[in-house]
């Protein structure tokens, strides 16, 4: 690891002032489990670091009924997995969180630091876009709000300015008559994640005729990939079991992985058909009953 | 003595205090004044020659001290197997060729890491690149790369300083063969013109990592007044490495001095010599300063020892009722870069093999072979996991063939008690066949064999058979129990302590014999200036070895202070017992004499000894040097320790992704000393042999590792592992201290079979190759429905 100049930021304020300043050569640490790492092995030798992890004003939970959940953007891992609010409202954030790297991790990591780190194989990002999320950047300069959809541009690129902080992430109050569902596979749990898929069924109140429908996949792309015809697939349609396997079928073929140690490209075709069909059942099933 | 009060129990170790408040001192906590840091320089490229090092930028870095080469330290040579026939051949700093990525080229000491690592960016080295090889098969061919040119016998010729008569000689290999193993016995054409049922398979094991918690570390200290060398590293028996240093360095043996540390897991991986040592010590003379290296995990990966790549094809033949009437093996082993212990390995996977079952008439041929690739070493089982899945699942499968039970085939082909076997080793303590059946019944293996296909389930069963320390010379250790003023004793032997637990288990051997506690045990361990010779702690032979010298030691001792007291009480020994420091009639107890007592008569009357406890055990009396590793000839060891193995798996064939159910391991390590820690050592190898048939491998491409991080290389976690299931079967070993033999090693190997038995038996698929990934398992799944 190279040396580099620490600042601890005391408010948001500071936090962004510093990262003005300091834009082209520094680098915001949260929670710092990609960071430190990304340092150790050299990856990247930024000559200073602005600590934010202890902005306890971007640490929080907050729900509305109308505008719905708002997550500060150093809320832990574990803090979202943990909360009763989210259990209740957004369970499948809670499930999601569960999978996401180990306990240790969960503790330490942030929300925020994870979607900035933009891995390809990061948990929280399908899930959120599929929940519809947006979130809240900000700068010395003023603050905008973005689709996370739009956010991600290529393997660990996001659209975020250097000056820019990720302050908060943004959710839609949850949707009637739907139910998502978060599944991941890898050799062992927890381990590097092999594909991950969250799936959103709605259906029309009262029958099992999908109204809406939303697939989003991760390790199979640069960024997380929204597999749209696959959901159109699905979309005005009784959910039998070959409706559900042909839109499978359809999310693996608009999906462009590729190989490394942990699975081949045409293995993680396999495993998005059976990950679709297995999560689109399941929320389906939900989703009726929601 | 008939009721044991001390061994036989799951004790609380001794160093369980220190290790669970943070207080045990590992190497990375030794902190000395002046102390450097060093780095190494490795090669990026896997076969080139060397046309020059410029070390001038490097050197110029503030806070670098000193820059050193293949250059400044030419002609050293070392290695595990050192023999007239095998002169050594690794070499500390690469000289004028490098043969793997990740050989050392150059090392840089600096004020810290930090420095160090920055400096190595700085040394230019020009590389005349090679042509290289990297698969056993491709190097053994005609016109391949020749990886080494010859190898002539330089510093290092470690048996002739033993006393072996004959002097080592240069060689150069032929065709990258490091060595070759030929073991045979019985008539082999014979037995398979005898058999009525004859298969052939191949199956591979990979190159995996030790994964001990603690990567490889060292400080030396170099004091240039007394010619002294202090070292604190990473070890799994310092009478090795210290020789090693003196062998490679020319520093006189007392004047090197290994000092205790904890050792953060070994599993086999620390036991050879490495470059690092050399270069630390080296450096530390060199600067007359303090040196510590600290490898990365990714070091360890590219740069240390891993486990052996074995291609293995085997030949049975079984008469109809699955009596083996022939086998023969052909094992290729992928030595990497240096031979290091492949020549033990290859002759290992026979020589584990043995004590199991009956095989009649056997031919076990082996080759190592140089690839441009790291090199590798002993992992727990040293060739008998590799050997054993071969068979193992050979086995399974002819008895889905011919319609038999696989429990059934082990039981009709089993060894007896008091055999003596075709090396001479003879099985005086033989707990497989119960292991066998305990493990059977414990996994439900007559409800569940062949019955659970319809749900992706099914059982499987291993076996394993392990040396408690061989032949290997000088193989022997030595304890002393000191009798203190207050009757309670100092036990001073060398075995280092990696979590194996023989600081624990040692204390209890001893307080056993003289009817003291653990508490009355004071322990001095591991230390080469303070301990008597000590070659006990790898090949499994902690226990029967170390275990044994110090079981002799404190008898010694017993029967020293049953003399005198029979001097002071006028009784016969025979009547007189010890129990709470002090020595009493067993007929009337109050007629009692302390041990301080005793010891104050003692010296009074006897010339002022004070009552020393000597003891000493070789782990195979009858042989001189060691066995014929390339004939297999010779007493190998004096018990063998045996596992029974196995597992119940759940697969999703739509993934390929198993799940392991329930792992048995049913082990005969004879009488066990502590129990508790028996059981960690084995719920420890049923993990790892989990992980090795699922998920284990290091990979690479061209020579350079893809997986060299705890990221990539993935081993299961806390909530990966399956209830574990441990039976003793012990079967209690006459040459034992106490009764017991080995344990730590054997059940690794027997868990990987029954885990890939269990995998056929709930698919109907054989994959004879692991990890058993769940991409292996998918396409093998879908191989079979194509059928």
């Amino acid at each position: 690891m190279k040396d580099f100049e620490y600042f601890s930021a005391g408010s948001l304020q500071e936090a962004c002032s510093l990262i003005s300043q300091y834009k082209d050569v520094g680098k915001i640490l949260a929670g710092g489990q990609s960071l430190i790492t990304l340092l150790r092995q050299k990856l990247i030798s930024p000559t200073c670091l602005i600590d934010i992890k202890g902005l306890k004003e971007l640490d929080f939970i907050e729900f509305d009924k109308k505008s719905g959940l708002r997550i500060g953007a150093l809320t832990t891992h574990r803090a979202i997995e943990k909360s009763p609010l989210i259990q209740e409202k957004y369970n499948v954030l809670s499930e999601m969180e569960k999978s996401v790297a180990s306990v240790q991790t969960r503790n330490w990591g942030t929300i925020g630091g994870n979607l900035c780190s933009a891995d390809p194989i990061g948990d929280p990002a399908p899930s959120l876009i599929v929940l519809g999320a947006k979130i809240k950047l900000v700068s010395a300069k003023g603050e905008r709000v973005v689709a996370l959809e739009d956010f991600f541009t290529d393997y660990f690129t996001t659209i975020i300015e250097p000056d820019e902080i990720l302050a908060e992430i943004q959710l839609p109050p949850p949707a009637p008559n739907t139910a998502v569902e978060y599944m991941k596979f890898a050799t062992i749990e927890a381990g590097i994640k092999i594909v991950s898929t969250s799936v959103a069924v709605t259906v029309e109140a009262g029958s099992d005729v999908c109204k809406d429908a939303k697939i989003v996949m991760s390790a199979v792309a640069p960024v997380p990939l929204i597999t749209k015809k696959a959901a159109e697939m699905l979309k005005g349609k009784k959910l039998t079991d070959d409706v559900i396997e042909e839109a499978a079928k359809m999310a693996a073929s608009e999906t462009d992985p590729t190989t490394d140690v942990h699975a081949s490209a045409e293995y993680r075709k396999e495993i998005v058909k059976v990950l679709v069909k297995r999560a689109t059942k399941k929320a389906f099933e939900k989703a009726k009953k929601a | 003595m008939n009721e044991r009060s001390v061994v036989g129990k799951p004790l609380p170790r001794v160093d369980g205090k220190a290790k669970l408040t943070g207080r045990a001192k590992f190497t990375t906590d030794v902190m000395l004044p002046g102390m450097l840091h060093a780095k190494l320089l490795r090669s990026p490229l896997p076969h080139a020659k060397i046309r020059s090092i410029d070390t001038s930028k490097a050197e110029k870095l503030p806070g670098v001290v000193a820059v050193i080469t293949g250059k400044d330290t030419w002609g050293i040579r070392y290695g595990f197997v050192d023999t007239p026939n095998y002169p050594a051949e690794e070499r500390p700093i690469a000289e004028d060729k490098v043969r793997f990525i990740g050989e050392t080229v150059a090392a840089v000491a600096a004020i810290d890491p930090d420095t160090a690592e920055d400096a190595l960016d700085l040394i230019d080295v020009d590389y005349d690149p090679l042509p290289p090889v990297f698969d056993p098969e491709e190097a053994m061919k005609d016109g391949a790369p020749q990886i080494h040119g010859e190898i002539t016998r330089n510093t290092s010729c470690a048996w002739e300083d033993w006393g072996v008569a004959r002097k080592s000689h240069s060689y150069t290999p032929v065709n990258n063969v490091a060595a070759r193993v030929l073991v045979t016995y019985g008539d082999v054409e014979k037995g398979f013109a005898e058999a009525e049922y004859v298969r052939e398979d191949r199956s591979r094991s990979p190159g995996t990592s030790h994964m001990a918690m603690e990567p490889h570390t060292m400080v030396a200290s170099w004091d240039p007044f007394e010619q002294k060398l202090d070292v604190w590293m990473n070890h799994m028996a310092w009478e090795l490495k210290r020789y090693w240093l003196h062998k490679t360095l020319d520093i006189p043996i007392p004047k090197i001095r290994i000092h205790k540390t904890y050792i953060g897991g070994g599993f086999g991986g620390k036991a050879p010599c490495f470059d690092y040592e050399v270069i630390c010590a080296f450096l530390s003379r060199k600067l007359c300063k303090p040196i510590k290296i600290e490898l990365t995990r990714e070091e360890v990966f590219s740069s240390c020892r891993n486990s052996h790549r074995f291609d293995i094809n085997i030949k049975t033949g079984v008469k109809k009722d699955g009596t083996i009437v022939a086998q023969h093996c052909s094992v290729i082993v992928d030595a990497g870069a240096y031979k290091c212990s492949a020549p033990v390995a290859m002759f290992l996977s026979h020589a584990m093999c043995d004590p199991c079952l009956d095989r009649k008439n056997v031919r076990h041929e082996g080759v190592a072979v140089y690839t441009n690739k790291n090199f590798n070493f002993a992992r727990r089982g040293h060739g008998a996991p590799q050997m054993r899945l071969a068979a193992d699942a050979q086995y399974d499968q002819i008895c889905e063939d011919l319609g038999l039970d696989p429990v059934e085939f082990l039981i009709k082909n089993l060894r007896k008690k008091g055999d003596v076997i075709p090396n001479g080793d003879r099985l005086d303590s033989y707990g497989l066949p119960e292991a066998i059946k305990k493990s059977a019944e414990a996994i439900k293996w007559k409800e569940k064999r062949g019955k659970q296909r319809d749900k992706n389930r099914g059982v499987g069963i291993g076996i394993n058979g392990m040396f408690s320390g061989s032949g290997y010379w000088p193989f022997a250790s030595t304890a002393i129990v000191r009798l203190n003023h207050d009757g309670t004793i100092t036990l001073m032997e060398g075995d280092c302590e990696f979590g194996q637990g023989p600081d624990t288990t040692y204390c209890q051997i001893a307080a056993e014999a003289l009817g003291l506690t653990v508490e009355d045990v004071t322990l001095v361990s591991s230390d080469s200036e303070l301990c008597p010779m000590n070659y006990s702690n790898f090949l499994s032979g902690g226990m029967f070895v170390g275990g044994g010298a110090v079981y002799n030691a404190a008898m010694d001792l017993r029967e020293k202070l049953l003399r005198v007291a029979s001097e002071v009480m006028r009784a016969k020994p025979e009547d007189i017992e010890l129990k709470d420091k002090k020595a009493f009639l067993k007929s009337n107890p109050k007629r009692s004499y302390t041990f301080t007592e005793l010891m104050r008569y003692h010296i009074q009357k006897h010339l002022g000894d004070p009552l020393i406890g000597h003891g000493y055990k070789k782990a195979v009396p009858e042989i001189e040097f060691y066995p014929s590793l390339s004939k297999g000839t010779g007493r190998f060891t004096d018990a063998y320790g045996f596992t029974a193995s196995t597992a119940e798996v759940e697969v999703d064939r739509e993934t390929g992704r198993i799940r392991v159910l329930k792992i048995v391991v049913a082990e005969d390590s004879g009488f066990e000393i502590n129990t508790a820690i028996c059981k960690g050592q084995l719920v420890s190898q049923a993990v790892q042999g989990m992980s090795d048939a699922l998920f284990e491998e290091i990979m690479d491409d061209e020579g350079r590792v893809l997986n060299p991080n705890l990221v990539d290389y993935e081993i299961p976690r806390a909530f990966d592992i399956p209830e574990i299931e441990v039976i003793d079967c012990s079967d209690f070993e006459p040459k034992g201290p106490w009764g017991a033999k080995e344990i730590g090693e054997c059940a690794r190997a027997a868990v990987i079979s029954a885990v890939v038995n269990a995998v056929y038996d709930a698919t109907g698929v054989r994959v004879m190759r692991v990890p058993i990934t769940p991409e292996r398992m998918f396409n093998a799944l879908k191989a079979q429905e194509k059928k």
